[in-house]
């Protein structure tokens, strides 16, 4: 009994001393390293893209001249600068409308415009497209969104596109019919 | 054991949908778009007859009479009773334009049906091609002859139709 219980002190000593030995070894090691440390942020840069103001209604003319019968007007919303309001008054049929929509780039990024959108359809860029506006399932307008789509406008710069609309015998005479457009914009970097 | 399984299988799947949907947030991001309102009204073609009045040719003494039967902004009626060769009907109104685009004169049309009626004499008949401006007016003097062709009927009742048509002088089709 008492060799067993010699041998059983002396094991525990023996595992204490090469925990304590093994632990040693690391504390020696760790003296020779050394560390570095980079502590990082980044800040995002900012898409935010605005209608003219001066370059909308200035870059409008018809077919008709000017007075002539019809009148077409592309204005700012005074408080809403992503929202544009172009307007076509006393039209018929054969009437077309051209304004020049411009944009500046408020943002702190390249933006590029990848196209026109009228109701969710995409207006393929030089392209007469044509739109029922009312259902009745006769084409009202065409429009055609022009000078290229994919053009980069840098930060501070503006950037701008023809958009025509041209009256079909299919408008009712005497109405007025409504549509809602989006220019869609990405990440103007490669 | 099954359930246990199940219920890790569902974590994980739910935490790859969480994964994938917050890629698609980051990316819409990355995006802007400008909008516009746009709107179209049309102009109106709205040509019509104004006050109208009918000239018996050979007065209150003579046997022929002729009188407006109807009017109204679009069609003028009237009925020429016991008239006979050379008798004159005038129909005596205004051609208006109470619309907002110019009405150009396409065709002046006598009824091919009723031949017997001479219209040279009238005072409003413009030439084809010839534009009303919106708001403006054309005196109008439809004076209707009875020809020596025309057929004697009993009772002797003649009418007589002229068809003015009119499109948008800028932009017509």
């Amino acid at each position: 009994m008492r060799h067993r219980d010699k041998i059983a002190r002396m094991g525990t000593l023996l595992a204490t001393l090469i925990v304590f030995m093994l632990g040693g070894l690391g504390v020696g090691y760790a003296a020779w390293t050394d560390q570095l440390t980079i502590n990082g942020s980044a800040t995002s840069g900012t898409m935010n893209v605005e209608w003219l103001s001066g370059g909308l209604n200035i870059l409008c003319f018809d077919t008709d001249g000017a007075p002539g019968l019809a009148q077409v007007s592309a204005t700012r919303d005074p408080v809403d600068l992503s929202l544009a309001h172009y307007t076509i008054v006393n039209a018929y049929p054969g009437y077309q409308a051209n304004c020049l929509i411009a944009w500046t780039n408020a943002g702190t990024l390249p933006v590029k415009a990848t196209g026109l959108f009228v109701s969710g359809s995409l207006v393929t860029s030089n392209v007469w497209t044509a739109f029922d506006l009312n259902g009745d399932t006769v084409d009202d307008v065409t429009i055609r969104f022009d000078n290229g789509v994919g053009t980069t406008t840098p930060p501070g710069s503006g950037g701008g596109k023809n958009l025509m609309i041209e009256i079909l015998p299919g408008f009712p005479p005497g109405e007025t019919l409504t549509f809602v457009a989006h220019v869609e914009f990405v990440l103007g970097v490669p | 054991m099954a359930r246990k399984k199940f219920n890790v299988v569902t974590i994980a799947a739910m935490i790859a949908v969480l994964a994938l949907g917050s890629l698609g947030l980051g990316y819409a991001a990355w995006t802007d778009t400008l909008t516009i309102n746009g709107s179209a009204t049309s102009g109106t073609l709205d040509v019509q007859f104004g006050s109208t009045s009918a000239i018996d040719g050979d007065g209150i003494a003579g046997p022929g009479t002729c009188a407006i039967v109807s009017a109204n902004a679009d069609n003028i009626t009237f009925l020429a009773t016991n008239a006979y060769p050379g008798y004159t009907c005038t129909i005596d109104s205004s051609i208006e334009n109470h619309g907002s685009l110019p009405a150009e004169l396409f065709s002046v049309v006598p009824d091919a049906a009723n031949p017997d009626w001479d219209l040279s004499a009238s005072t409003c008949i413009h030439a084809p091609g010839d534009v009303l401006a919106p708001s403006d007016s054309w005196d109008c003097n439809v004076v209707m002859t009875l020809l020596p062709t025309a057929s004697q009927t009993t009772p002797s009742v003649l009418s007589g139709n002229v068809t003015f048509t009119f499109v948008v002088h800028d932009g017509a089709p």
